[in-house]
């Protein structure tokens, strides 16, 4: 049968093992030296270290063997293991175990083996130590002896070697741990230098390891936060073992970052060991909060911006200060008593109500409803347009944006209104309405008009200058074109109709003057500037332009051909002059009307040319020169216009045209023309552009933009300022609108169009809000009005109205929603948990919450504008407050006690923090003090002063009584003694018994005085204890006895076996008086008896006091020992109960007990203990 | 809170411990007292009256002094037991209590006695054998030091809506500024105790007394020399140990 030859622990042993780490090591000097020795003391050519694993042994070591390992199971060392001793094997071919093992018939032909297990401290044989030989032998015990020994050399070498292990291990894993450290890790020597620090220090610091190693830690703190941190490290000298600090530190980038330092010095070297962490980022964290905190209140009492909360049914919650100011109501008259629909217009709410129903398709009530019903269904801001009601009855037009306030989980508990006043924004708006009535105004009177015209639908559209050159009342546009084209000179209408076909065609612009005739007869000369528009494929689908009464021009002209007697008449009418110039002679010819515009008498023609040069406005003089020398090198027509300036500064606009006329030879000799005074027409055009221009400016100063859209003719127009909001180059018409859809943001291009459908539907107004998606990505938020325009069949042939760019505006209440929100919930934590106040600058109060109004019992009202301090009469202009202010003027927080008068006069404690806020300029702006009502702690302190005082006196009365008791009653008794003392000295023949009397009779005043001494140790125990002496308990008992118990009527037995203990007499002579009293006061039988008896326990002597009276109930043994109680009525017996109490009390505090062991009628023990061992 | 608590209990444990000291004193030193004054009056019969006056006064001297002792002793028992015993509430006719405390001093001679009462109702439910035992004393004390041959002791008792206050007053020596704060302390008498004979503890049960019923007791100089002793005594009476 094959035995097993796993060791029981095997698998422990495999761990032992491997925690050496030693298998498949290299050969190693030590070891091999121990089985050299091995070998040459046994005398046997092969020695080996050998060390078992789960499959092999292997060795560590060997002696006259090639390997270097062999299978386990064929080992002889698997034997070895098994036991503590020496295995030895002195004939393997005759060994039943062995005879046929690989190793003993083969090479190496074991013949005799033996080996010493290598047993480590925890008895795991790991191995062995074994000597090997091919011949059979024994050992010597002397060779045994010795390969144990050498073998527990192995192990020694093994132990070393694992420890050596260990400890490269653990420092391994300490230097990892600290160079993969986040936190700056450290060492400093004593002398103040860096002297390791790891990697940390050149992430966080930049700083390579040598820029650091040797330089002093202190060049790198924050000037400011040396003397700090020199106070930190000083410490360490007074003994403390740990300090921490936070200083800020500089980089190699130049900036410091706030680091956190925990920094224990080694006790042996005095190197800091320090450890530091960035908290930059949270400290930046932190004040960022802070920062934020500062902000959210700033807005949240920003005037601008009326915020009011409310709750589900529209009540209002929160009133902020803007909404004071701007309502003219206080915060406390409308805080759960209103609710916010009564700062609304009634008729808007009920037309607000009507367009709700329509646009939601559902009824909408006209209430508080209307109000919020958007931002309830779609949880989005609702923006619109209100007119605020004041409360003293006056309105302001605003923009109001309503917000759902939900809470955590995600339930509307009520509403958050912003508005803005916009009474500006609408002045702007009426300017642009204003500037449009002064376009056309500015077109009737340059006397020019404009049109449209679409070709599909023949629809023509005018503006009122059209119309008035026309002498036409306006007309729906699919009619004006019969009307417009019958005004038209019947031979002019065909040119213009070749032309428009033309104009199809070629897509040119065009200029064309033709005739009107009038009903009257009258004709007008129109002149007309024309260009087509395209649509996206660029096919032309219609024109525009515009045209201008050139009649009275035309007329002067043809009077001029015509009749020269008529000229000068017709020129000065019509404000034309002409000249002719004789460049041979230089001579200068004008015509009258030339004379009268220039405002010159006839003069000769040779002055007039330097004449006329002197009315021309100098800066114009130029233009003149310039077009005479263009006209003489070209010999083309000329048209220009320049200044005439009077001596009375007047100004007219003048015109000119020229033409060169010629030889016969084609030379140049003169030139000719006409002028004309067009300051009327210059100054109509100077008002257009500046009416325009005024246009532009003031749309682009209000981020507003104009557009105006024709549903005939889809033709798009915009205002620059729509354009500078839409941030696009100008772009022709059919471009426009495509560009136009594209900005808008996709979510909202179908709602708009749908605005805008249901708008031309219904021909209302138009009030929506939309976004842009801008390429960049950025978005913008864009308030539009719109109308439709409405010809006079009622049809709606266009839509125009104005955008306003309310991103910042938007993107501000998106803010203030947020915020709001927080500081609501911070506001709200912070109003649960203290007393909150705020004063600005000077100590006026600028806000209080409820708390402090509680606690101050004064309301928010009078408190509000008040100095904080004023009506404190204890620290009005006192030094505390003055102290006080210092620090938070400084900017400092300040902390501590205070003590306030509320407004009914009574004073309470609170524990204040101040904090200032600064300004840019690091100049507190504001104080915000959060308090806690500490009244209640500052009472209970006094009571305890006052407990204190209390028993401190009663402790001295106590003294005092005590020893005034003492001393009294010494005194008379002192005199007894030295009388009798007396009376025997007088007496030297006194009768025996009257001697015995005194000596009797002084004994008792010793004893009494010795009793009266003892009382008052007694009474104060605690204080001073008694010494104890030995005392012989038996005379004591009988010296009680004697003087307490009658002679007659009582038995008393004292047991033998009371021992002499040593004990604070007084205290025994109190027990023993009070309990053997006790049993005489309260005997009522013919003869008491009394015993005394003692038990040795343990630890503890037991004394029992024994009689045989009345006994005591059960439910009385506890209550006999309180104060004061006694079982029968007070007077019946002279007893207080007091005795017992005092009794009890010495035993407990020598540390033993006292009870009762009796029942009705049959006696009464009481047993009491008392420590042997007093401590 | 918590050391409040404990000054609480310290402040009881200390009560206690002056009702122990107390009870200890009067109770315990009783027994050597009583045979001090037995042993005391054995020896006078066993020597007779046949001695020297010098020893005969000694002993004289020496019985005095027990006396005192006991008398003593026995105040420190009144003492004890001032809270303690004779605590039944029964209703007393106030003018009545003082004649009868006035009834109850011995040698009235050339006493005058000047009562003035300012009260509701004569009668009330009170502590009655405390307030007569503090009337007593009071007027006792103003008998006892008198020093004049005509002696005047005013009583005056004026009702108020909580309590009475209690004013008696004499013409007689008064008290000495720099003593009055210790009248009240137990044993001590103004004058040495041989002047007159006097334990000196009747001020203090009074005070203890007034105390445990809530009231408060004050010495002022009277206005023609003399003392007042003056005070209140709560109608509602809560037990104040």
């Amino acid at each position: 049968m094959k035995k097993s030859i796993l060791p029981l622990n095997e698998s422990e042993r495999l761990k032992a093992l491997a925690s050496y780490s030693i298998m498949d090591s290299l050969p190693e000097e030590e070891y091999d030296s121990i089985t050299q020795l091995a070998s040459y003391i046994c005398g046997t050519p092969i020695a080996l270290i050998s060390l078992l694993d789960e499959k092999r042994q292997w060795f560590k070591s060997s002696v006259g063997l090639g390997a270097s390992e062999t299978a386990r199971d064929i080992s002889f060392c698997q034997y070895t293991i098994m036991g503590d001793e020496v295995y030895e094997v002195n004939n393997a071919t005759e060994n039943k175990i062995f005879a046929n093992n690989p190793l003993v018939t083969g090479n190496p032909d074991i013949q005799f083996y033996a080996g010493a297990p290598l047993q480590d401290a925890n008895g795991f044989n790991l191995g062995s130590l074994c000597v090997i030989d091919t011949k059979p032998r024994i050992l010597s015990n002397e060779q045994k002896t010795a390969l144990k020994l050498l073998a527990n050399q192995v192990i020694l070498l093994l132990d070393l070697r694992k420890k050596n292990v260990d400890l490269k291990n653990t420092q391994l894993e300490f230097k990892n741990f600290i160079e993969l450290s986040k936190d700056l890790v450290c060492i400093a020597n004593v002398d103040g230098t860096f002297h390791k620090v790891n990697p940390a220090f050149t992430i966080v610091l930049g700083y390579t390891k040598e820029e650091l190693e040797g330089r002093p830690f202190v060049d790198f703190i924050h000037p400011e936060d040396l003397d700090k941190t020199y106070k930190e490290v000083e410490k360490l000298a007074l003994g403390h073992k740990k300090i921490s600090f936070e200083n800020r530190y500089l980089c190699k980038n130049g900036a410091y970052i706030l680091l956190s330092w925990n920094t224990s010095p080694d006790p042996e070297t005095g190197n800091l060991y320090c450890i530091a962490r960035d908290i930059t980022f949270e400290r930046e964290q932190q004040e960022s909060v802070v920062q934020t905190k500062n902000e959210l209140t700033a807005i949240l009492n920003a005037s601008e911006f009326s915020i009011i909360a409310t709750d589900l049914d529209g009540t209002v919650k929160q009133f902020n200060k803007g909404a004071e100011n701007l309502l003219g109501y206080q915060a406390d008259e409308v805080v759960g008593k209103a609710t916010a629909a009564i700062f609304h217009v009634v008729n808007e709410v009920v037309k607000r109500s009507q367009e709700l129903s329509e646009e939601l398709g559902e009824l909408v009530e006209p209430g508080f409803e209307v109000l919020f019903i958007k931002a309830r269904k779609f949880g989005i801001a609702d923006t619109h347009e209100w007119t605020y009601l004041r409360k003293d009855g006056t309105t302001f037009p605003i923009l109001l944006s309503i917000t759902a306030i939900k809470n955590s989980v995600g339930e509307i508990t009520g509403y958050l209104g912003i508005a803005k006043d916009i009474s500006k924004d609408k002045e702007a708006e009426q300017n642009l309405i204003n500037s449009n009535i002064l376009l056309d105004e500015s077109q009737r009177i340059a006397k020019i008009g404009s049109w449209k015209y679409d070709i599909n639908t023949n629809n023509l559209v005018w503006s009122k200058g059209h119309y008035t050159i026309f002498e036409l009342d306006e007309l729906p546009e699919n009619k004006l074109n019969d009307a417009y084209r019958s005004r038209i000179y019947p031979q002019d209408l065909i040119i213009l109709d070749e032309l428009s076909e033309n104009v199809i065609k070629t897509g040119e612009n065009f200029k064309i003057s033709y005739r009107i005739v009038l009903p009257d007869g009258r004709t007008k000369q129109i002149v007309e500037i024309g260009q087509p528009f395209k649509n996206r494929r660029g096919d032309v689908i219609g024109m525009q332009g515009t045209i201008q009464d050139v009649t009275n021009e035309k007329r002067i002209e043809q009077n001029l051909r015509n009749a020269n007697k008529l000229l000068d008449e017709s020129q000065r009418i019509a404000k034309i002059g002409s000249w002719k110039y004789d460049l041979v002679t230089s001579d200068l010819i004008w015509s009258k009307g030339h004379y009268q515009i220039f405002e010159l008498e006839e003069l000769p023609s040779d002055q007039l040319n330097a004449v006329s040069r002197l009315r021309i406005h100098p800066d114009d003089l130029s233009i003149l020169d310039e077009s005479d020398k263009i006209m003489m090198e070209t010999g083309n027509d000329f048209k220009i216009s320049y200044r005439v300036l009077f001596p009375d500064n007047r100004i007219k606009q003048i015109i000119e045209i020229g033409q060169p006329y010629k030889n016969e030879k084609g030379e140049i000799i003169g030139m000719q023309g006409t002028i004309q005074d067009v300051t009327k027409e210059k100054e109509a055009e100077l008002n257009l552009i500046n009416s325009n221009k005024l246009l532009d400016e003031s749309q682009s100063m209000a981020k507003i933009g104009s557009w105006k859209f024709d549903l005939i003719t889809r033709h798009l127009r915009w205002s620059k300022g729509h354009y500078q909001i839409y941030d696009l180059e100008e772009l022709p018409s059919d471009q426009l609108l495509i560009a136009y859809r594209d900005r808008i943001h996709p979510d909202d291009l179908l709602i708009l169009d749908n605005i805008i459908a249901n708008a031309l539907d219904t021909g209302t107004d138009l009030h929506y809000n939309y976004r842009l998606l801008l390429p960049d990505g950025s978005l913008k938020y864009i308030l539009g009005i719109g109308k439709v325009n409405i010809n006079d069949q009622g049809e709606v042939i266009g839509i125009q109205g104005t955008i306003q760019d309310i991103t910042e505006k938007t993107l501000a209440e998106q803010i203030i929603i947020e915020k709001a929100k927080e500081i609501n919930d911070i506001r709200s934590a912070l109003d649960e948990s203290s007393i909150v106040t705020i004063t600005d600058h000077k100590g006026v109060i600028t806000f209080v919450n409820d708390k402090f109004c509680s606690i101050s019992k004064y309301s928010r009202e009078e408190l509000m504008g008040q100095y904080h301090y004023l009506d404190n009469p204890h620290y009005k202009l006192n030094k505390f407050i003055k102290n006080i202010w210092t620090t938070i003027g400084n900017g400092r927080n300040w902390q501590g006690e205070i003590l306030n008068v509320a407004k009914d006069g009574s004073f309470y404690w609170v524990y204040s923090t101040i904090v200032p806020f600064l300004d840019k300029k690091g100049k507190p702006y504001q104080y915000i003090a959060i308090s806690s009502d500490i009244t209640d702690q500052k009472k209970a302190q006094k009571t305890l002063n006052n407990a204190l005082t209390d028993v401190e006196k009663k402790n001295r009365e106590l003294d005092q009584f005590a020893y005034v008791v003492s001393h009294d009653l010494k005194a008379p008794l002192r005199a007894i003694n030295n009388l009798s003392e007396w009376i025997m000295e007088d007496m030297p023949e006194m009768p025996a018994d009257v001697s015995a009397n005194f000596g009797l009779l002084r004994g008792r005043v010793m004893r009494m005085e010795n009793l009266i001494n003892g009382v008052l140790d007694y009474s104060r125990i605690g204080k001073t204890s008694i010494e104890g002496q030995l005392t012989d308990l038996k005379k004591m008992l009988q010296q009680i006895v004697e003087t307490i118990v009658p002679t007659e009527g009582y038995e008393v037995y004292i047991a033998d076996t009371i021992p002499e203990i040593k004990i604070a007499r007084i205290l025994f002579e109190q027990i023993f008086a009070n309990l053997i009293s006790n049993a005489v006061k309260y005997n009522d039988k013919p003869i008491g008896k009394i015993e005394c008896l003692y038990k040795s326990l343990p630890n503890f002597h037991q004394f029992t006091i024994k009689d045989n009276g009345p006994g005591i109930a059960e439910e009385y043994h506890e209550k006999v020992f309180k104060v004061f109680q006694t079982i029968e009525a007070r007077d019946k017996k002279e007893s207080t109960g007091v005795g017992l109490s005092i009794v009890q009390k010495i035993i407990e505090e020598m540390g033993g007990t006292i009870h009762i062991e009796s029942e009705e009628d049959k006696g009464a023990s009481f047993i009491f203990t008392i420590p042997k061992n007093k401590k | 809170m918590e050391s409040e608590k404990k000054c609480q209990e310290e402040l009881t444990a200390l009560k206690k411990e002056y009702e122990d000291f107390v009870y200890i004193v009067s109770h315990d030193i009783k027994t050597p007292m009583r045979a001090i004054v037995n042993i005391a009056t054995w020896i006078e019969d066993d020597l007779g009256t046949n001695i020297d006056q010098d020893i005969l006064d000694n002993f004289t001297l020496l019985k005095n002094r027990v006396g005192r002792l006991e008398n003593m002793m026995n105040a420190l028992l009144e003492l004890s037991h001032a809270n303690r015993t004779k605590m039944e509430l029964f209703e007393v006719s106030i003018p009545k209590l003082v004649n009868d405390c006035i009834a109850m001093l011995g040698d009235k001679t050339n006493i005058e006695f000047h009562t003035s009462y300012n009260l509701i109702d004569e009668k009330c439910i009170t502590l009655g054998k405390k307030l007569e035992k503090v009337i007593y004393s009071l007027l006792d004390n103003a008998v006892r030091f008198h020093d004049k041959e005509k002696k005047n002791v005013s009583i005056e008792i004026v009702e108020n809506k909580t309590d009475y206050e209690i004013v008696i007053g004499d013409d007689g020596p008064g008290i000495p500024e720099e003593v009055k704060d210790k009248i009240f302390s137990i044993f001590y008498t103004v004058n040495s105790k041989d002047v007159v004979d006097s334990t000196g503890a009747g001020l203090t049960i009074c005070e203890k007394i007034i105390k445990m019923v809530g009231g408060t007791i004050e010495y002022t100089p009277g206005l023609n020399g003399g003392s007042v002793f003056k005070f209140n005594w709560p109608k509602a009476i809560t037990i104040n140990n």
